[in-house]
């Protein structure tokens, strides 16, 4: 290889004991849902692969991936990950500014043609040759291309970059598009949510890092790793949403008693996340828990689909579509025991829970 | 105790009346408990209906599940992997725990195909655990029974703690 470090050794400069690097390990390999055995298959990935430079690029969004991503859970993950991935060119965390940013960026693609991971955070407007997003005194959408040319893969952080999201909601008149739109011929990670957990994206890039190869993916796009199970099926209020206990109004009894928020517009049963098993914040709650409906923020098109307070209505459909790993087709008596075998095993692998340590 | 009889009962009833003209509903299917069996101490099984298939976990003699702890996550480990169970309450028949399998459960066309992804369930969760193939190094751990391992032992003796 070249000259380039590796993860442990960035590490150790920024000052971060072994201890601290380990437990960083095994958290990771639980939210990776690995298992504990894993860790020392990280550790050891982290300690002899070179670190991989990563390109991270904002186009049309609001930063909130950003905030998310730096604020992940272990503290370690701050001082490793940031500096282990080695974010070569982001503009709103790197020291340069100006023509010498821009220069960055150059340096690290030429270094690294064909190395390099290349993270989006939002999407190009395409509208006006691209005018509604510049950077660096050009369109957004040609450094999007630029960038895309030579890398080994590409991330898209957030709904915006995997699905449009706010800026490509109706009549979106900068006509947004997410970035597979415009890069074709590259392996895309979708890492849909706004903004995705923590935990997710810094999962992703573990993974990448740890096994040299991108996570499988579903028919989305999606790491399944992350992205099978809705947040409706590991919901916490669940049982009450069988047993048909809703909240009917907002503070109403039902609302005090923690029920299901289904009524009052939770989309959790269509979206696919893992809110409702990482949480946010080191795990400490998510919008259900607060008493809010989910949003589907991380599902295509959340803010053209009606109010967030609409009761779902329109599931039969878009449930079945939506299950990039199910079946993909209605379950018939008569087509035999094949396909019912499938969806349960299909089912029964969904449920399964892999990490061994605390969720 | 609360058996499959009264479990079809109590969620007839919710079809009835809490669930009642709820676009949730796949109105080809009924509810029906099915395949529930003896699994250390508790009777496990799994519960159609037309918004949801679960697996079911009903208490043992020893359990005290009560109205507190609904929402608590607990782990259950059978032979073909390690499950996660919520804890539910139900004011008529007491506590319960539920793994979804589907829901909404708008993918079955008929409940003669409802059923037999359940009875298939059912069987693949109690068949040994194989190799997990969607991790690529995932394969050298392949050799070791995961029933025997000391965490699990424990855990499954003690029917996994809820946090």
């Amino acid at each position: 290889m070249s000259q380039i470090e590796t993860f442990y050794e960035v590490m150790r400069r920024q000052g971060i004991t072994r201890r601290s690097f380990l437990k960083y390990c095994s958290l990771t390999a639980a939210a990776l849902g690995l298992g504990p055995t894993f860790a020392p298959k990280i550790a050891n990935a982290m300690e002899t692969k070179p670190r991989t430079p990563v390109l991270w690029l904002h186009g049309l969004e609001c930063t909130c991936c950003s905030e998310s991503f730096i604020r992940s859970a272990h503290p370690l993950v701050k001082d490793v990950v940031l500096s282990m991935i080695s974010l070569d060119y982001d503009d709103t965390l790197m020291a340069a500014a100006g023509h010498q940013a821009e220069q960055s960026l150059e340096d690290t693609m030429k270094k690294y043609k064909g190395e390099y991971i290349l993270a989006v955070e939002g999407n190009p407007p395409l509208n006006e040759d691209g005018m509604f997003c510049i950077v660096g005194g050009k369109p957004f959408l040609d450094q999007l291309k630029h960038a895309a040319k030579d890398a080994k893969a590409i991330i898209a952080w957030g709904s915006c970059a995997s699905w449009g999201c706010v800026q490509a909601a109706r009549p979106n008149p900068t006509q947004a598009v997410p970035i597979h739109k415009v890069i074709t011929d590259k392996p895309i990670i979708k890492v849909p949510g706004c903004p995705p957990i923590a935990e997710v994206m810094t999962g992703v890039i573990t993974y990448m890092l740890t096994f040299g190869c991108i996570p499988e993916l579903d028919r989305q796009g999606r790491p399944k790793m992350f992205y099978s199970q809705r947040i409706h099926d590991k919901c916490y209020r669940r049982p009450h949403f069988d047993a048909g206990q809703f909240v009917e109004h907002w503070d109403d009894e039902g609302a005090r008693k923690g029920y299901c928020l289904y009524k009052v517009g939770c989309k959790g049963p269509t979206t696919y996340n893992a809110c409702s098993t990482v949480r946010w914040n080191e795990g400490t709650s998510f919008p259900i828990q607060a008493g809010h409906g989910c949003i589907g923020c991380s599902e295509e098109g959340f803010w053209d689909k009606g109010s967030f307070y609409d009761r779902l209505s329109n599931i039969q459909q878009f449930g079945i579509e939506q299950n990039a790993d199910q079946i993909g087709m209605a379950v018939a008596g008569g087509v035999g025991a094949a396909i019912a075998g499938h969806a349960a095993v299909s089912a029964i692998k969904r449920a399964q829970h892999k990490g061994e340590q605390e969720s | 105790m609360i058996g499959p009889a009264q479990l079809e009962q109590r969620y007839r009833q919710i079809e009835r009346e809490q669930m009642a003209g709820l676009p949730m509903l796949n109105p080809a299917l009924s509810v029906r408990a099915l395949g529930f069996r003896e699994f250390e101490g508790r009777r496990l099984g799994a519960l159609l209906t037309p918004w949801f298939m679960n697996l079911m976990l009903l208490p043992g003699e020893d359990d005290r599940w009560c109205e507190g702890d609904s929402g608590e996550k607990r782990r259950l480990l059978l032979p073909s992997g390690s499950y996660e169970f919520i804890h539910g309450w139900d004011a008529h028949f007491g506590g319960y725990c539920a793994c979804s399998l589907f829901s909404p459960v708008f993918e079955f066309a008929d409940q003669a195909a409802a059923e037999a992804t359940a009875g298939a369930a059912l069987a693949a969760l109690f068949q040994a655990a194989e190799p997990a193939t969607d991790v690529p190094a995932e394969k050298d751990l392949a050799g070791q029974p995961q029933q025997l391992s000391r965490r699990g032992f424990l855990t499954g003796l003690a029917g996994g703690s809820a946090r």
